[in-house]
């Protein structure tokens, strides 16, 4: 399918967001807009979000400790470890693992009738490096929206929302 | 009751046993990694209720729905998954689905949908 033709993919409502988290870890989790301009962190975990021919047309980043507080929440594991998370090189690949689950009903979400037809791609320590289209996406997205997140017990951060 | 939830994510099949619980449903849960898992399982275990995931590697859901009705297999069966477009619905009605669940869900969810199956 051309993509040529169609909507920018939707970004996922607040409440979306928040029944996402809320649902997945069975905790009332905080989400907010951001209102004023937040410039997104260097580091973080990125889940790509990717049409049908590959084309990366969406990313969502949150903060190192969000991806290791919501993985570790997921299957109800201590959040001591989660503490120490400084970087995303430091977020253990069962907490990267589980966070894809969170980054799978998140893309799912990114889907509209008007819209090219997307599913998650890659989800990467940025600590790694990013392939030039994620670069790009992440520097020079058309639409760009910022939450912050508050996972009780776990991390609070930021999670922001890029699109082609 | 025995419930097989079908899902290739473990985190996943804990989630809609964790939810099929908070909505109140006392089953005996069964689980399977994929289709064809899940196909060898319906025949053992004999489950009441099927609660299958859609994209799944070796055996999709629809492919494990379409080959359960093939072999004249009209266990009660129902989609939990990330994707739900009209198309999708469609198909899965089609091919004998009872409900499809978008995630995200919550207890309610599960309550109003499958109070009207099971």
């Amino acid at each position: 399918m051309s993509t040529q033709a169609l909507d920018p993919v939707p970004v996922p409502r607040l409440e979306e967001i928040k029944g996402t988290f809320c649902m997945l870890l069975a905790k009332d989790v905080r989400v907010e807009q951001c209102k004023s301009y937040e410039k997104h962190t260097d580091d973080g975990v990125i889940s790509i979000v990717r049409d049908d021919e590959g084309n990366a047309l969406a990313a969502v980043q949150v903060d190192a400790k969000i991806a290791a507080g919501a993985g570790a929440a997921l299957t109800l594991m201590p959040a001591g470890p989660v503490k120490e998370v400084k970087t995303s090189a430091d977020v253990f690949p069962t907490h990267l693992e589980n966070f894809r689950e969170i980054a799978n009903v998140l893309a799912g979400l990114m889907n509209s009738q008007s819209s090219p037809h997307v599913t998650l791609g890659e989800v990467l320590r940025i600590a790694d490096g990013l392939a030039d289209d994620v670069r790009e996406l992440r520097a020079n997205p058309t639409r760009r929206d910022v939450f912050d997140i508050d996972i009780p017990g776990y991390a609070a951060g930021r999670l922001y929302v890029f699109v082609r | 009751m025995k419930i097989l939830v079908v899902d290739d994510s473990r985190a996943m099949r804990m989630i809609v046993q964790r939810t099929l619980r908070q909505a109140g449903f006392d089953a005996t849960i069964v689980e399977a990694e994929n289709g064809q898992e899940a196909l060898d399982k319906t025949k053992s275990e004999k489950p009441d209720l099927i609660l299958s995931d859609w994209n799944m590697p070796v055996m999709s859901g629809i492919e494990f729905l379409n080959a359960l009705r093939g072999g004249g297999n009209n266990t009660k069966f129902g989609f939990v998954t990330s994707e739900s477009t009209p198309a999708m619905r469609a198909q899965a009605v089609g091919s004998g689905a009872a409900f499809l669940i978008s995630k995200p869900f919550n207890a309610d969810t599960f309550k109003d949908t499958l109070n009207g199956v099971v």
